[in-house]
């Protein structure tokens, strides 16, 4: 489990749009080990969709303009062309979205749309095809799959759906499977389907997992390292039981107080004060500060550094030293 | 499927039907055939003797149903001007027409889909930009003037073509991209439109995170959806160059049933008007049930619902 297969080195994604530069993505950094599941959380914004999909590039440049490095074992893919990049992708990088309704498209059978995949990345028969197409389909247990290489998608629920798409992108083995939001758009009992079959898929492969949710609930039952995104940067990285005993920076503690509990009175929902600052203007210091009741000057003029110990790492200057002194 | 084309088939009679009621009816306001069938000096009584025999004295129900009979025998009666049946007339010139109007929508479409798609893929740069303006004033530009335009020039100036009527397939060059360049500019907007529309979709990006290289996204992902929701435009275009054709036809000397429509107005031949009327607006709603049969052979969810 120790070989990483995913570095993410400075990643900075920017937006030219007409109503000027947003910073989508700030200097976000952070590796993926084979066999590991990854959570990235955050609210709407936070840059988590942004960074999922700059890996896989899947962000129209201009207007986005990305830099940094994200080295595939030791490829960069940033630095690939367009056609060595597709080779990539669906290949050695899969990637499932989070509206499985729309996700498919309407007017061809899936068997077509999956056994694409294969006819573009492994040259193969259209009997070998349909034949790992099936198996794939009772892989991710989909019944009857016989009848479904010739149903269309509006004739599929939208588990399924979803359940079609995971077996889509994982017909040519990848290494590394993107799920944003998988579950999202899924009824509760569908999520956690999803949820376990991700999970079998997992152990079964040793697919290297990155998924992207706002939900802390899945992020729990799921991943097994997680990374908190705030404003485009991670803000705190930690093993997700860690995270969850031990949240250290002050919107990692939040959002955990966020969660609504059962126990005890029912009382007025936890929120975190204020809003979400502009990316379009990102303040100069930590972009936290303003809703954060800890914060000082120190924090609003300053970037935190990073403060790692035993694989738990945050940025916030209540863990330096110069706020010890202070 | 076969449920809802035999409920458009129906359809399809019954607005059919419609046309020959709005025929008939705008025939029988505009006037009296027997006036203009005999000589300015004829009596009242020879008048109305002429009257009785042609039955314009009958009920109006009598008459619209003797009207029906006779047209679905094809039996339009005589045209005064050439003094043959009527539908004969028309038929003659069918074949010029359709030779026409196929040429124009081979033109428009092929100019049109590839533009609307390469504007759509380059969009915002300076192709889309040049091709926008072309369809612009593709759209603004009125058939006769450029008809008489591309004469001058190609004509009369250049000697390539010849000036009008239909001798050789040179002839047909100059009237079909008269007629079809307001089809290929009306058909590159809308897929343009459609095509950024589509290649929006969370379903193109899917394709793209597939491993899908440019040419297959664009034309089966992104195309084949942009085409089922423009096709009834491309339908209501092709059967509006056959209205389209009448100055089209007029400008060139074409020898179809446009320039005759024309023709036979001015001289009130107006049983030769009925026919070409009738049958434009046949052809308009065979198109559209084409169309139709089309959309469920590309959309499964009609196909199969």
């Amino acid at each position: 489990m120790n070989e990483e297969i995913l570095q993410v080195r400075d990643l900075l994604v920017k937006f030219h749009t007409k109503y000027g530069t947003a910073s989508a993505v700030n200097h976000v950094s952070f590796s993926l080990a084979r066999g590991e599941k990854l959570g990235i959380v955050g609210e709407s914004g936070s840059g988590k969709s942004v960074t999922s999909k700059s890996i896989i590039r899947l962000l129209q440049t201009p207007p986005a303009e990305i830099s940094g490095e994200i080295l595939f074992h030791d490829t960069d893919l940033l630095r690939l062309s367009e056609k060595a990049m597709q080779h990539y992708r669906g290949n050695k990088i899969s990637m499932i979205f989070q509206e499985p309704m729309v996700s498919l498209n309407p007017l061809y059978t899936i068997g077509n749309q999956m056994s694409e995949v294969l006819f573009i990345h492994e040259k193969v028969s259209k009997a070998e095809a349909r034949e790992r197409v099936l198996a794939m389909l009772r892989t991710v247990e989909i019944p009857s799959p016989e009848e479904r290489l010739r149903q269309y998608p509006f004739e599929l629920s939208g588990g399924m759906r979803q359940r079609v798409m995971i077996a889509m992108s994982l017909l040519c083995h990848p290494e590394i499977l993107i799920a944003d939001e998988p579950t999202t758009a899924l009824d509760v009992t569908i999520q956690a389907q999803i949820l376990d079959l991700l999970n079998e898929l997992n152990r079964k492969f040793n697919t290297s997992i990155i998924m992207i949710t706002h939900d802390l609930g899945v992020i729990a039952e799921m991943v097994d390292r997680v990374a908190v995104m705030y404003a485009g940067r991670i803000v705190e990285s930690a093993p997700v039981k860690e995270l969850f005993s031990h949240p250290q920076h002050p919107y990692t503690i939040g959002l955990l107080n966020a969660i609504p509990k059962m126990k005890g009175d029912r009382e007025k929902l936890e929120t975190i004060e204020g809003t979400v600052p502009s990316l379009y203007q990102l303040p100069e210091g930590c972009a936290f500060a303003n809703r954060c009741t800890y914060a000082c000057s120190l924090c609003r003029g300053n970037q935190p550094p990073e403060i790692r110990q035993e694989g738990h790492s945050v940025r916030c200057f209540r863990y330096t030293d110069e706020w010890k002194e202070s | 499927m076969l449920k809802y084309l035999s409920k458009r088939l129906v359809q399809s009679l019954i607005a059919i039907l419609g046309i020959t009621v709005i025929v008939f009816i705008v025939l029988n306001i505009t006037g009296d055939p027997v006036t203009l069938m005999l000589p300015e000096t004829a009596s009242f009584e020879e008048i109305e003797a002429m009257r009785q025999k042609l039955g314009f004295n009958d009920p109006i129900l009598v008459q619209y149903g003797r009207f029906l009979l006779n047209a679905v025998r094809g039996d339009f009666g005589l045209s005064y001007n050439y003094n043959q049946p009527a539908l004969d007339v028309v038929l003659e010139r069918v074949p010029a027409t359709v030779t026409l109007t196929l040429a124009a929508l081979g033109v428009s479409l092929l100019i049109g889909i590839p533009a609307g798609i390469i504007s759509a893929v380059k969009r915002n740069t300076l192709t889309d930009t040049v091709i926008r303006s072309l369809a612009l004033l593709g759209q603004c530009v009125p058939a006769f003037w450029l008809g008489i335009m591309m004469m001058l020039l190609f004509a009369v100036r250049l000697h390539w073509l010849p000036t009008s009527g239909f001798e050789t397939w040179g002839s047909l060059v100059m009237p079909a991209f008269t007629l079809g360049l307001f089809t290929a500019a009306t058909i590159t907007r809308m897929l343009r439109s459609n095509m950024i529309e589509i290649m929006g979709r969370e379903y193109i990006d899917v394709a793209k995170a597939k491993g899908l290289g440019a040419f297959v996204i664009i034309m089966k992902h992104a195309f084949k959806n942009a085409m089922s929701s423009i096709m009834t435009i491309i339908g209501m275009q092709a059967a509006s160059l056959l209205g389209g054709a009448v100055i089209t036809e007029t400008v060139f000397a074409w020898p179809g049933i446009g320039r005759l429509l024309v023709q036979s107005i001015n001289k009130s031949d107006f049983m030769v008007v009925e026919v070409i009327v009738l049958l434009i607006a046949t052809a308009f709603v065979i198109i559209n049930f084409i169309v139709d049969i089309l959309y469920c052979v590309i959309n499964p969810r009609i196909r199969l619902q």
